[in-house]
């Protein structure tokens, strides 16, 4: 609907399109946006704080009063603030696969929390492809649960220090859920609009597993932007937090592979 | 009343001059009426003819003076209290006993145009000496109790020459009334004198609260809109009536919504009326025969939405002769076919229209990679006379709009066929029975991410059966039933939620109204319609939101009926004459509607769910209040009116923080809407040289949605108080003709969201809590239009041109906004909004045969 609204009001013949020249009222409340994405690799960890910002502005404000704390099953983790409301956690750590923790964000005497269970790794056996727009991978999972991807490919048959990775546009979501076992996938997402010199050029993709919660907000989110990229329903997106914070931090499972395309 | 056709009945053969009309002095001194006779032919030389014994049977005696009274005052009051009446044959004048006196007999029959033998919708039929009238009904048709004995009609109808009959009623009498068309347009329009029943304030495109008839000649009086003349646009100069988006050709009607008008082409209800995003409206002006708008007063035979009836009946066809016309422009063409079948028993009516402009610019701009958007519809009719008292109507409409993209394909439309068959069963009873199957659908494909497609189809056939009957007291009643199956299939494909689930419905109203011009002052039209509603269980689960914002899961278990409803729509109008040319009104209206229309978007195209009621989003109920003035000042025709409605369980989002997942459905709540405004139009006419119309209205639309604006009331979605039209016509001289059209309206009200954040690269936006808080800035517009005929001087104006300029100061007038991703920085989000009236010239021919 976003796209035929682009294509409609773009193309019509008859109609002018400008930027509204009218200001809409400026957003007064400091509504907490949240984002992180947290590893099981053992680093400091990062969560950036924000505040929704109004529409048809380009500033962005950044959040650096807030106290946010990590609970797990048996420590709790504490973040600081860096730098334009970027916190980062006093010591490297990295998540537990399959354990629960609850994050707790502070500001101006606000608390919201989120839980944040760890997923379960899924880990790629192998990727293949037959053409470029045809890739796909093969995946083994304990557990049913939801994965996203990122695809690069590579103007080149071989790795080297100097490859440059190019990320391929998402056109489609890139969201899919798995279930227990291996299985294949199917990246919706490749498509041939891209020149490629090489015959068989390379591709890699990057899997992050997420927990069921993650996965199904995501696909909420998905279906919020179905209706209101229009905008008439007047909803705000659902949230993943208490207290009205948006944004969203996940535990996640990174996994890469890395494979040529061929025909 | 009675009394005035006793004395009707004694002085109609007083017509002109005779010896009646001869004057003399005389006195009576309790003599018998055979002695009056013998003294008043002594006294005036007059040879009376009668029969004795049945003057002696009256056994009067008279006692009175009369001083230069005219023979027939005289025998008008010697008689009076008898059956006697009196003739005048041959300079003679012979007395007779009117056994008829007191009987009555209807005067039946169509009212056609001379010419193409086409039945006149409306037209006028006044019987002056007896001081009542009647007017056709939509089929043409019309019935009326006459006294016996001899009076004179009056036909009249807009565009037609007048046409004075004498009937004399011996019996009932079926009279069909040819009509001609005025040839003579350049001529001042004759007054009708002073005590028509129809009186001078009655006239067509005049806002008026009985309902306001719209001809085609003054549509054509507008300047043309993207190269078409548009009813629907001229609907809007009409004061409380507002475009759905500033421009277009949808329409919302005193502070409610573009869903809450019932368009009817014939007795087909359509759904969506516009083609080309709105820009034009799916009602071809050729091709209309009549048209009436109902805002005030709804007449009870009219259901099915709350706000206006906006009737169109279609042409039929010249009964007698083929004829073409149509005209083409680079933005469309047009062409209309007419013709008999059969000569005065069948005839057809057959237009179309393309939108060009794919053709000629789009291939050559866009190499064919997008499709412009086009369209195309068909406006067919039959109509056959079985035999005097059996007629059948074929209407059939069919329309597409068309237009697709690399990765897109978007369609809709209306298609629909109705059958009505008009039957009389004697003169007094007129029954007409309509089936129609209809349906309107849009369809948005994206290739590319199905989970973008939307569509809906609704499927309506209906059925309706009325019976008019006319009273021996000349009050006409009209009873009868509608059923509508309405049925909505909603499609989004791949999501597992619908954003409504598929319903059916069954809404029927059974409706009775009564009609009558109570006296010389006042007039009564008086109704009350029943509407009724159930829907069919389609074997799903629908979670509602309930207004304290917790939820509910039903289930509809297939084939069980649900949610059965009814209620009570009383409707009255009063009209009051002060004068022939001054008129007071007062009405009060009840209306139901069953269905609701959510708009989707904010966008003009049809994507805007259709859904019936059920016992969360239960009917709407309208309560109507209005009064009227109305005068005639010379060339001037004034009309104002006040009205105030409150609108019962009309469905708008809930608060911003309640979304739930993809279904619509459980993001509406019933709400309720107040309005009140003022109206008021000046029209003036200067000859058939020069006219203007001017209207003004004042609207305040306030919505109150629980859990909405902190649960205060907030205007409702593109209410704007204030709103001017200003037009003119100016002919010229025999050649050129110019009009011109001047809007003015105050800012719309909408609701944007004002901030937004990111997540993964994706801006999402949101909303506060207020309601509608924002307005568009003021919108404004001025058109103008000249026309060539050409070819006038050899006589052979077969083809004329139209040059209409659109916004000629150009204005950019943002009519929809919508949110976009940054340009620069794709995870932002951007207002933007666009024009659909930028400043746009076409040429038009246009051509009659």
């Amino acid at each position: 609907m976003k796209k035929l609204a682009i294509y409609l009001f773009g193309i019509f013949l008859f109609s002018c399109q400008e930027e509204a020249d009218f200001n809409p009222n400026k957003f007064e409340d400091e509504v907490l946006v949240i984002n992180g994405i947290l590893s099981e690799n053992i680093e400091y960890q990062q969560i950036e704080l924000s505040y929704a910002t109004t529409i048809n502005s380009d500033e962005s404000k950044s959040c650096t009063t807030g106290t946010i704390n990590l609970m797990g099953p048996s420590e709790i983790y504490t973040f600081t603030h860096i730098e334009n409301g970027l916190y980062q956690s006093t010591v490297p750590f990295g998540l537990i696969p399959g354990d629960d923790y609850s994050l707790n964000v502070e500001n101006n005497a606000t608390l919201s929390s989120g839980n944040i269970k760890m997923a379960s790794p899924i880990l790629i056996d192998s990727g293949y492809s037959t053409g470029f727009s045809n890739a796909s991978l093969a995946l083994n999972s304990s557990v049913t649960q939801y994965l996203i991807y990122e695809c690069y490919y590579a103007d080149t048959s071989e790795i080297d220090t100097d490859t440059v990775w190019t990320k391929i546009n998402v056109t489609s979501n890139n969201l899919e859920k798995t279930t227990i076992g291996p299985q294949n996938i199917f990246l919706r997402t490749l498509t041939d609009e891209y020149s490629i010199m090489v015959s068989n050029p390379l591709i890699k993709v990057i899997t992050y597993t997420l927990s069921n919660e993650v996965g199904s907000y995501m696909r909420e989110l998905e279906q919020f932007s179905l209706l209101n990229s229009t905008n008439n329903a007047y909803s705000n997106p659902p949230t993943y937090f208490t207290n009205e914070a948006y944004g969203l931090v996940y535990g996640t499972v990174k996994d890469s592979t890395i494979f040529q395309v061929s025909y | 009343m009675r009394v005035l056709f006793f004395l009707f009945l004694f002085s109609s053969s007083c017509f002109g001059q005779t010896v009646l009309d001869r004057t003399t002095s005389i006195a009576f001194k309790n003599k018998s009426l055979q002695a009056c006779i013998v003294q008043l032919g002594s006294s005036t030389g007059i040879n009376f003819s009668y029969n004795s014994k049945v003057l002696h049977s009256t056994g009067k005696k008279v006692n009175e003076s009369f001083s230069n009274a005219k023979v027939s005052e005289i025998l008008d009051k010697i008689f009076s209290g008898t059956s006697l009446a009196y003739k005048e044959i041959g300079g003679q004048v012979s007395i007779y006993e009117d056994n008829s006196a007191g009987e009555f007999y209807t005067l039946s029959g169509y009212v056609r145009n001379k010419v193409s033998k086409e039945e006149i919708v409306g037209a006028r039929l006044y019987f002056p000496s007896l001081e009542i009238g009647c007017v056709s009904n939509p089929y043409g048709y019309y019935a009326i109790k006459l006294p016996a004995g001899e009076t004179n009609l009056i036909a009249s109808s807009v565009g037609l020459q007048k046409k004075q009959v004498n009937v004399n009623m011996v019996s009932d009498l079926v009279m069909n009334v040819y009509l001609s068309e005025d040839t003579l347009l350049l001529n001042v329009v004759e007054v009708i004198h002073d005590e028509e029943f129809i009186a001078e304030i009655d006239q067509e495109d005049l806002n008026a609260i009985g309902g306001t008839a719209l001809t085609k000649e003054e549509v054509k009086n507008l300047p043309p809109s993207v190269g078409e003349y548009d009813i629907a646009k001229y609907a809007q100069s009409f004061p409380g009536v507002r475009p759905a988006v500033g421009g277009t050709a949808n329409f919302r009607v005193r502070g409610l919504g573009s869903g809450n008008n019932l368009i009817l082409i014939d007795e087909i209800p359509i759904y969506h009326p516009t083609h080309l995003f709105g820009l034009s409206s799916i009602i071809n002006t050729d091709a209309i025969k009549s048209a009436q708008l109902y805002k005030d007063y709804i007449p009870a035979s009219y259901g099915l939405r709350n706000s206006s009836v906006f009737q169109i009946r279609t042409n039929e066809g010249n009964q007698t002769k083929f004829g073409l016309n149509g005209g083409i422009s680079f933005l469309s063409a047009r062409v209309n076919v007419e013709g008999p079948i059969k000569n005065d028993v069948a005839s057809f009516y057959l237009s179309g229209r393309l939108s060009t402009m794919p053709f000629i610019v789009g291939n050559y701009l866009y190499q064919n990679q997008v499709s412009l958007p086009n369209y195309q519809d068909i406006n067919a009719k039959l109509n056959f006379k079985l035999n005097s008292n059996n007629r059948i109507y074929l209407t059939g409409y069919f329309g597409n709009d068309f237009t697709s993209g690399t990765n897109f394909n978007y369609n809709w439309g209306n298609e629909a066929a109705s059958i009505d068959w008009t039957h009389n069963f004697n003169p007094e009873n007129f029954a007409n029975l309509s089936v129609v199957v209809s349906s309107f659908r849009f369809d948005y494909q994206d290739s590319e991410n199905n989970n973008n497609s939307i569509s809906q189809e609704v499927i309506f056939p209906k059925l309706k059966y009325d019976i008019t009957s006319y009273l021996d007291d000349g009050a006409t009643v009209n009873y009868g039933a509608e059923v509508m199956i309405n049925t909505t299939l909603n499609k989004i494909d791949q999501v597992q939620n619908n954003v409504f689930l598929d319903r059916t419905a069954i809404n029927a109203g059974y409706f009775f109204t009564y009609e009558k011009r109570l006296n010389r002052k006042l007039e009564l039209k008086a109704g009350l319609r029943i509407p009724t509603s159930f829907h069919v269980g389609r074997q799903d689960t629908t979670t509602f939101l309930n207004e304290d914002y917790t939820s509910t899961t039903v289930v509809y278990e297939k084939g069980k009926l649900y949610d059965f409803r009814f209620f009570l729509n009383p409707r009255v109008h009063l009209s009051y004459y002060k004068s022939s040319t001054e008129k007071f009104d007062a009405a009060f209206t009840v209306t139901t509607q069953q269905t609701h229309l959510v708009d989707l978007t904010n966008f003009i195209v049809p994507i805007q769910l259709w859904t019936n009621s059920n016992s969360f989003l239960p009917p709407e109920h309208n309560f109507q209040l209005s009064g009227g003035y109305s005068k005639k000042l010379g060339p001037f025709s004034l009309s104002s009116s006040v009205f105030g409605r409150y609108v019962h369980n009309v469905p708008d989002y809930a608060s911003p923080g309640n979304f739930q997942t993809s279904n619509t459905e459980n993001n509406l709540l019933p709400g309720h809407i107040l309005a009140a405004g003022f109206e008021f139009m000046a029209k003036f006419k200067h000859k058939a040289y020069y006219s203007a119309s001017a209207s003004y209205s004042y609207i305040l639309s306030l919505q109150k949605t629980p859990g909405v604006n902190f649960d205060e009331y907030y205007p409702t979605l593109f209410s704007r108080p204030h709103y001017f039209n200003f037009n003119q016509h100016l002919n010229l001289s025999k050649k050129w003709v110019l009009s011109s059209n001047f809007i003015l309206h105050s800012p719309t009200a909408i609701t944007l969201p004002n901030g937004q954040f990111t997540l993964n690269g994706v801006a999402y936006p949101l909303y506060s809590q207020e309601r509608n808080n924002l307005r568009l800035p003021y919108y404004s517009r001025f058109d103008l239009s000249i026309t060539r005929k050409l070819g006038v001087k050899k006589k052979k104006d077969r083809f004329w041109l139209v040059l209409s300029w659109q916004n000629i100061f150009d204005r950019y007038n943002p009519a929809v906004y919508f949110l976009v991703p940054n340009t620069t920085q794709t995870n932002e989000l951007t207002i933007n909004s666009s024009d659909f009236t930028p400043s746009l010239v076409t040429l038009t021919l246009n051509f009659k045969f």
